[in-house]
């Protein structure tokens, strides 16, 4: 009777998660979770233990013999822990994330986390920008009617971990989009303030803040903290500590709607 | 922990475990299948008489017989009870939770645009590596000062005498073929229609309870992980210090794959999200945790004698801390994988 509650429980277990995994697969917060080429395994996961999960379910009462014999002295569905304790465990982290996910970061943890400076130079590899040269800008970006090339947070920011991008792009003028926030670090004279976007390398849990700090000439403009806003201005590079961080010269911002993709840059 | 907030808690949680679901179902359902319809005995079939050919061999067993580190000790426990050599088992106890086919696949996707490739490669050639010098060294030492007295008696009982079988095979199963006869004779075993569609029903179940096993260690784990990256931003500054120094990171990401104990079939998950160390620390982290985390000490009481089970630790950490360290200094091998990555994905920057 307790092997066949056992069976009955754990098949539930097994389905209440692929229940989770499709629930998240048909949601519009997946994207806020995982980064797009994870989201198949998702289905593919969700449909899996749904089967598993199904199939010991129907048959919990069915009676088997692994066939290895009266001297193999293994039991297949023995475990080190007591079945309730592990479904306790499984389970209860499980439900109450569930109720108390709001599919984002707090407001003061992304406080924290967009204050955080990053080496460009570290994290190169994620960016994957081809060679740039004037000729290949001119060929492959979009210019404002102003004359600035589009480009979005991301490539400028890992502009600073390629001395070649460095030397091209130093002079020019770039738009961007991104949320404006205080500057917290390299701010002697108080004229800065940071553009950030968030950026997911697989799921939530990495999720990093891409920083470029822009600097104004007069007062600071007075928007709202993490507020979307279009920015133009001439790039530049400093150098502090063998760390080269990207500046941008500020020539116009405006505030803007936040693109369809929202915070996460992916 | 001023910083905690039960919505990211969720939000991380959630995160991770969508991602690393999927791998360990795929993980324990493969294992649960090896469980019930592979004869311990097969093993030994397979294997070179000399030891050394063996052992080297056995490092990459787990390539067709892929089992993650929960499943494969009670499988080299039964496998030793059998009579199949300790340093044989000991190098697929170590190899095969890092080098097979499921592990190799989630390393690569966790890493996908973060040098896969090289992650990969080194994953796979340091877990292999300590897994045969364990090996090889276990050649040299006494049985009797490694495992288990309750082992060590079913080892010396399991010797199998040489005459020929005399029992009912439909008694005994299909077992007692491999591990007394060793398919040197020909004879078949009946085997009834609903024993067969029954198998699939035992294997679903074993692999149904690997599940709930690995996936309790898989859930702390993921607690303990998102708990951590939610801190990271109060100890930002402390954590990147430990990060960028070699030592102190890879040390402080052994402990922690000591004490988080998730799956190698989704570790690679949490590693990729451990930004801000180097590249030595996280494999240190990828190859450490398959072979020595919490459950695992306990696991492995069931199969070492206790003081060779602290050595067994000690070596352990010093050996792949001090392994990954030095691999990540063979620039080699990284120039190798990039431009092996460029060639495969077409461009010249960046790539898998």
């Amino acid at each position: 009777m307790w092997k066949y509650l056992q069976r009955a429980l754990f098949s539930c277990c097994i389905l209440t998660w692929g229940g989770v995994m499709l629930y998240f697969y048909q949601s519009a917060h997946l994207d806020a979770y995982l980064a797009p080429n994870f989201q198949l395994t998702v289905l593919l996961g969700g449909l899996a233990c749904s089967v598993v999960g199904l199939f010991n379910l129907i048959n919990f009462r069915v009676h088997t013999d692994c066939h290895h014999g009266g001297d193999c002295g293994h039991d297949h569905e023995g475990s080190d822990l007591n079945p309730i304790v592990a479904l306790t465990i499984i389970l209860f982290p499980l439900i109450f994330s569930l109720a108390k996910t709001e599919h984002k970061l707090d407001d003061a943890h992304l406080a924290k986390k967009s204050a955080q400076d990053l080496d460009p130079a570290s994290m190169r590899f994620l960016a994957d920008l081809p060679p740039f040269t004037k000729e290949t800008l001119d060929a492959t970006r979009q210019k404002t009617p102003d004359g600035f090339y589009e480009m979005n947070l991301l490539e400028l920011f890992y502009s600073a971990g390629d001395s070649e991008l460095e030397r091209v792009f130093t002079g020019l003028r770039f738009e961007t989009e991104a949320m404006l926030r205080s500057e917290p670090n390299r701010n002697p004279n108080g004229d800065r303030m940071r553009l950030y976007r968030m950026f997911i390398t697989c799921c939530a849990a990495d999720m990093k803040a891409i920083p470029m700090s822009v600097e104004f000439e007069g007062d600071l403009p007075s928007i709202e903290q993490n507020t979307w806003v279009k920015v133009g201005g001439e790039m530049r590079y400093e150098h502090i500590n063998g760390v080269t961080y990207p500046v941008m010269k500020v020539e116009r911002l405006e505030p803007t709607p936040s693109p369809e993709a929202g915070n996460i840059y992916k | 922990m001023e910083s905690f907030s039960q919505s990211t808690f969720a939000y991380f949680f959630l995160s991770l475990l969508i991602e690393g679901a999927p791998f360990i179902l795929l993980g324990t359902m493969v294992s649960g299948f090896i469980d019930v319809y592979m004869p311990s005995g097969a093993f030994e079939r397979f294997l070179p008489k000399r030891k050394v050919p063996a052992v080297l061999l056995c490092g990459l067993l787990g390539l067709v017989l892929p089992v993650c580190e929960c499943a494969v000790v009670p499988v080299i426990r039964r496998l030793v009870a059998k009579g199949l050599p300790v340093s044989c088992a000991f190098t697929y106890m170590l190899a095969a939770p890092i080098v097979n086919p499921i592990t190799i696949l989630s390393t690569w996707s966790a890493f996908n645009e973060q040098q896969a490739l090289y992650i990969t490669l080194s994953r796979i050639g340091i877990g292999y590596l300590i897994a045969v010098v364990v090996g090889l060294v276990l050649m040299l030492v006494p049985v009797e000062k490694v495992i288990r007295k309750s082992l060590l008696a079913k080892v010396r009982a399991s010797k199998p005498p040489e005459s020929s079988c005399s029992h009912e095979h439909d008694e005994h199963g299909s077992e007692c073929c491999s591990s007394h006869h060793r398919g040197e004779h020909a004879h078949t075993h009946a085997e009834k229609p609903e024993e067969s569609s029954h198998r699939i029903v035992a294997a679903m179940r074993s692999g149904m309870k690997d599940f709930v096993d690995v996936a309790v260690y898989f859930t702390i784990g993921v607690c303990l992980t998102a708990m951590f990256n939610i801190l990271q931003v109060d100890y930002h500054d402390s954590i990147s210090a430990y990060a960028s120094d070699p030592f102190k990171g890879t040390a402080l990401l052994m402990v922690l794959a000591f004490v988080l104990s998730v799956c190698s079939t989704s570790d690679a998950f949490l590693a990729a999200s451990l930004g801000s160390f180097n590249y030595a620390s996280k494999m240190a982290f990828m190859v450490f945790g398959p072979m020595l985390d919490v459950k695992l000490l306990f696991l492995y009481q069931t199969v070492m004698r206790g003081r060779f089970l602290f050595v067994f630790c000690i070596f352990l950490f010093v050996a792949v801390g001090g392994v990954c360290i030095a691999w990540a200094e063979w620039d080699a091998l990284f120039l190798w994988s990039q431009s092996l990555s460029n060639l495969l994905s077409g461009h010249g920057k960046g790539g898998l």
